[in-house]
């Protein structure tokens, strides 16, 4: 449209041999509305808005690919005896099927010449692909006098053996299928007793059972004909096993249950559900138990997370590695604590002796709240959905919750029995050993379990009193024998008589021991008996001990001294700062400095201790175990000074 | 021992597949023969196995197809190639009905060699033609497989190879189960498929895809004992409702519901009216509308003539269920209540429920649905029942009622409360009528298949007997 009028403007020729096509073309596709036209014009300048397009056929599609017909092709199939040629369709030069022509094997050769014969058969039709799906149950084979001798049965005949063995190969051992075809009919005897056998041949029914039964009786045997149980494969072994097990009427009984199972009515059939619905939910909830069993068990079996390093588990130390590494803590934390403790100390007389045990509650809390972060692990370990620990599981993995001193940090069971048995002394520690042969208990436990070596150190502990006792007994022995002997010297001078008798008595038994037992001890030195009394105040707060204790010093030392003591202790409590400092260096200088030093000794060994392995509090213990000199000192005084009555 | 097993192993994709060498299905059944090519959905050829027989001076002129056999021509007659029983009966007819169905719509009929197409013919040369018919044959490409019921037995089986081998010239033949090809259009090989045809309901156990013989139980209360009850119930209502069927309405003009119609009946000279035969079959034809638009299962609970649990009976309940419309050829129509819908069915599941009259007889209890599927299962091994009652096939025209599956799980589930029962029913109506024929269609286009078929050698070496050794 657009061209023409165009050429009508400008006066052209309107049919242009060119212009045809365009005018051929335009309305088909574009022809361009009133409005486009202007806006053609516009874009162009009026340019003739003129499009030629040749006309065109749509062209041919260049495809990559010859075009390659279908043919249909004949092909044969070897599982099949007699040649059949079907046909099916295949593009022509696709490699058919299977693409191997039919095999012409010397076995083969029969159907392939009966192919041959087979006007349509060519030799070199392809196999069908599908052949190889011909698989045969393989039938039990046996010869009549095999038959005769293995295979003879009062319920069954050969033929009617024979159709059995047939039927079953024929559908595959589908002993279902064969039950329902199971149909024989006995052939017609010879017509000489025809009569006769007329009545006696009667199909008996079989069940599916009795099939079985024969059929597998027959089977193993005849396996076991062609090849003796000795030289089975396993795979034979085990049919031939299955066939010899088979029970019939077990399996007539099963049938019996299954079919009464299929005529439940709907209740017993609600109840069952019911019950197997129960016994589903029990299953599972002990199944989850046992999951939720395994998972704490993981969990107690993993190593601990970094976060529970400040905890008081001891299976991250059991490396090398994990001991240095804690003993780096320690001796952090050991500089932080010693700084505190000092503050504890002065609080602590500040606020009085009176002040028990039970005030340091508060502190000890804080300070493991500050030290350990105990507490919040455990919040930790809540929010991970871990439970504590049972009774049995702390006893059991040795978990313990002291309230009372903690010797502090990893300890090792093994050295708490070494140092159990060790007392300051030497003599002490052998009499400790001998006392401990004597209950034959031996040096080193058989088994040292958490609970076994509280009893050891128990028993030593007790030992030690023992010891103790004994050896404050002799004391007062002697002294008394002394005194009495004195007394009777004083009083021999009025009758010297009774002197020698008195004498005389003592000489006896027990005065040979205690005064074997009083040399020993003399042999021992002054620093010996320290030790000693360091051991108890250590261990112990045995005011007996301490009193041994004292009573030993009140020996050597005089009374004034010994409130000197008391007084220079309680001094040097207040100034509290010398004993942090320099513990070792004192312990030294205590010891040799002998009794004024004994107390001060006692503590800073104690102090010494706690400051090598606990983040735990020593407080109480120590301050108690001050209380306890204390009061043992004074209660030696009090023994003193009634002794220093008695002697005056 | 046990080399046949199938391996557990999943075959390999390519090893489904199927291979399709021309293959014809053939569905013979008492309704319809259904025929077509393997391998495809649906068979392309569906002819009544009614025939129409119109007697001429030189014998008689045989109709076959819709096309020819719903024409009132003069004097014809309706006959079935097809007994009561859903066997062939009339075996000659049946091969050229069968023929017809094949040919008419599915290959042509083979063009001869020029010489011999009868365009040139000057003389008769019998030598000559007597190889030609070889080649004339009709199915000479085409191997055949037919499906035969569960009980067909005897020489009856051995027919069909006899036409194929024989008439057609078919290179290879298969007979088979229809029960079993259901079971496989189901994609199942063990199943216990329920066939409602027009001639018999059929129950067949298949195990392994091969049919349990004792296991197959039927009873006559299919569709054309339903059709027979529709017949039943417009006689017996009162009044009476008119049955006429299309040809004989020449015009009609519309009339109120209920009322008398107002149509123009057609009118036939003497000697000229079509055989009441004819009438009867065209009558079927309105009853076959009237039990796909108004006929319907009662979807319980219970039974029909059961009470229901809220008191009063189902048959009151029914009656406030919707109703539907039907209106004759001749203009009369009615609404016809649910109990009404209800009842020409219900017999199936409860023949007390049947209508019933001198010439038609209460059916026993043992041919309902329920009953046969008892009997059936109480024949097969107990092991696989459940497995069977876990894959109820259902199948066939006459199962295609509104609400049937779901009433016959209900009286299953009666039957067996123990048992997990599951009925495995196509939604689609052209497959459920078609069960069988496409389960041939599967198998006849396996690759695997290829060795089952029985070929014409061996037809020829052993006769028709092969059909016993081999379609087992
Ligand atoms: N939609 C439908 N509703 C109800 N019945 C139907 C329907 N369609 C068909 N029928 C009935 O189904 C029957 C035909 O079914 P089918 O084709 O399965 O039978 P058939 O296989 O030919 O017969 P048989 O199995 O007895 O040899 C007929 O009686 C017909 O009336
Ligand atoms: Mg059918």
């Amino acid at each position: 449209m657009m061209g023409s009028d165009a050429r009508d403007v400008m006066g052209l020729p309107s049919a242009a041999p060119k212009a045809t096509p365009a005018k051929v073309q335009k309305p088909k596709g574009r022809g361009p509305t009133g409005m486009i036209r202007e806006v053609l014009d516009l874009k162009y300048e009026g340019a003739p808005p003129i499009s030629i397009v040749a006309p065109k056929f749509k062209e041919k599609p260049k495809l990559p690919f010859k075009p390659r017909p279908w043919e249909e092709t004949p092909f044969g199939n070897s599982a099949r005896k007699d040649g059949l040629i079907l046909r099916h369709w295949r593009r022509k030069g696709d490699v058919v099927n299977g693409g191997s022509a039919m095999p012409v094997t010397p076995a083969d050769s029969n159907a392939a010449s009966e192919m041959e014969q087979d006007d349509k058969a060519t030799p070199a039709v392809p196999d069908s692909y599908w052949a190889k799906y011909n698989v045969k149950v393989e039938r039990p084979q046996y010869t009549d006098e095999q038959y005769e001798t293995h295979l003879k049965s009062e319920n069954w005949s050969k033929e009617e053996t024979d159709y059995l063995v047939d039927l079953a190969t024929e559908f595959d051992l589908r002993w279902i299928v064969i039950a329902d075809r199971y149909d024989y009919i006995p052939s017609e005897k010879p017509k000489t007793d025809e009569d006769s056998m007329a009545v006696t041949l009667q199909a008996k029914p079989r069940t599916q059972e009795d099939m079985k039964a024969r059929y597998y009786d027959v089977a193993a045997k005849t396996m076991v004909l062609h090849n003796p149980l000795s030289s089975m494969s396993s795979t034979e072994f085990d049919a031939h096993e299955k066939m010899t097990k088979y029970d019939p009427i077990r399996e007539t009984q099963r049938k019996r249950y299954a079919e009464q199972l299929m005529h439940r009515t709907k209740e017993e059939k609600d109840e069952e559900e019911y019950l197997l619905r129960e016994l589903s939910r029990i299953v599972s909830s002990q199944e989850k138990l046992s999951q939720e069993r395994k998972a704490l068990y993981d969990r107690l079996e993993a190593a601990p997370s970094s976060a529970r390093a400040e905890s008081y588990s001891t299976s991250m130390h059991s490396t090398s590695q994990g001991l240095t590494q804690l003993m780096q803590n320690l001796l952090t934390q050991n500089k932080n604590k010693e700084l505190e403790k000092k503050e504890k100390r002065r609080s602590l007389l500040e606020g009085g002796e009176t002040a028990g045990p039970s005030s340091f509650h508060p502190m000890d809390r804080s300070q493991r709240q500050s030290l350990s972060s105990a507490p919040h692990g455990q919040r930790l370990s809540d929010a991970t959905g871990r439970r504590p620990l049972t009774q049995q599981e702390q006893r059991k993995y040795g978990v313990s919750h002291p309230n009372e001193r903690l010797t502090g940090g990893i300890q090792f069971r093994h050295e708490r029995i070494t140092k159990a048995g060790q007392a300051k002394s030497g003599v002490q520690t052998s009499r400790i050993g001998a006392a401990l042969t004597e209950l034959k208990i031996p040096p080193r436990l058989v088994m040292p379990t958490a609970k076994v070596v509280t009893e050891y150190e128990r028993l030593i502990e007790s030992i030690k009193h023992l010891l103790e006792v004994r050896k404050v007994s002799e004391k007062v022995e002697g002294e008394i024998k002394v005194l009495v002997a004195q007394k009777e010297q004083a009083e021999a001078k009025d009758r010297g008589e009774e002197i020698k008798q008195e004498e005389g008595q003592s000489g006896g038994l027990e005065e040979g021991e205690t005064q074997n037992e009083g040399e020993r001890e003399g042999d021992d030195n002054d620093e010996d008996e320290e030790k000693d009394a360091e051991g108890e105040k250590e261990d112990s707060d045995d005011e007996e001990g301490g009193r041994g204790e004292s009573e030993n010093d009140e020996d050597e030392d005089a009374e004034g001294e010994v409130d000197d003591n008391v007084v220079a202790d309680e001094v040097r409590d207040l100034q509290g700062d010398e004993d942090a400092e320099g513990e070792e260096q004192e312990d030294e200088d205590g010891e040799g400095d002998g009794n004024e030093n004994m107390e001060e000794d006692a503590e800073g060994e104690n102090e010494d201790e706690d400051a090598a392995s606990s983040r735990e509090s020593p407080a109480p213990t120590t301050k108690s175990e001050g209380m306890h000199k204390r009061s043992a000192s004074v209660m030696s005084l009090v023994s003193n000074r009634s002794s220093k009555r008695q002697k005056k | 021992m046990a080399t046949g097993q199938a391996s557990t192993k999943p075959p390999d994709a390519n090893e489904y597949g199927g291979d399709e060498i021309s293959a014809l299905v053939l569905d013979p059944g008492y309704s319809t023969v259904r025929a077509g090519f393997a391998g495809e959905d649906v068979p392309k050829s569906v002819v009544p196995s009614y025939y129409g027989v119109i007697p001429t001076d030189s014998g008689n002129k045989i109709l076959f197809g819709d096309n020819s056999i719903h024409t009132p021509l003069p004097r014809i007659s309706i006959r079935n190639v097809m007994s009561k029983e859903g066997t062939v009966e009339d075996w000659d007819t049946a091969a050229n009905l069968w023929e017809y169905a094949i040919t008419s719509r599915l290959t042509n009929a083979k063009p001869g060699p020029l010489a011999y197409n009868g365009l040139n013919d000057t003389e008769n040369d019998d030598v000559k033609m007597e190889g030609v018919e070889e080649q004339e044959k009709p199915l000479r490409d085409n191997p055949i497989l037919m499906t035969e019921t569960g009980w067909n037995a005897g020489k009856d089986r051995e027919r069909g190879i006899e036409i194929a081998m024989e008439s057609w010239g078919s290179p290879a033949y298969w007979l088979a189960r229809n029960g079993v090809l259901t079971s496989f259009a189901a994609g199942k090989s063990s199943a216990l498929v329920v066939d409602l045809g027009a001639s018999s309901i059929s129950i067949t156990p298949v195990h392994d895809g091969l049919i349990l013989k004792k296991g197959v139980a039927r009873s006559p209360l299919a569709g054309n004992f339903i059709s027979q009850q529709i017949r039943l119930m417009f006689s017996q209502s009162q009044p009476p409702i008119p049955l006429t069927p299309h040809y004989l309405v020449a015009s009609k003009t519309p009339v109120d519901a209920g009322t008398p119609s107002q149509a123009t009946l057609r009118t036939f000279a003497p000697n000229t009216e079509p055989d009441h035969s004819f009438r009867l079959f065209q009558e079927e034809r309105v009853l076959t509308e009237f039990k796909e638009s108004v006929v319907a299962v009662w979807p319980g609970p219970g039974r029909l003539s059961g009470h229901a649990q809220s008191g009063g009976t189902n048959m009151d309940i029914a009656r406030q269920h919707p109703g539907k419309p039907f209106e004759m050829p001749d203009g009369w129509n009615q609404m016809f209540g649910a109990q009404d819908r209800y009842r020409p069915i219900e017999a199936l599941f409860d023949p007390k429920m049947a209508l019933s009259d001198a010439d038609n007889p209460q059916p026993s209890a043992s041919q309902t649905v329920g009953a046969l599927i008892q009997s059936s299962l109480s024949q097969v091994d107990v092991d696989i029942r459940p497995a069977l009652l876990a894959a109820v096939v259902v199948t066939g025209g006459s199962s295609l009622y509104q609400g049937f599956t779901d009433r016959l799980n209900q009286e299953l589930n009666l039957i067996y409360p123990g048992v997990r029962v599951r009925i495995n029913a196509s939604g689609n109506a052209v497959e459920r009528k078609f069960g069988s024929w496409i389960g041939g269609s599967i198998l006849a286009s396996l690759g695997t298949f290829h060795q089952m078929w029985i070929s014409k050698k061996e037809y020829d070496e052993q006769g028709p007997g092969i059909i016993e050794k081999r379609c087992k």
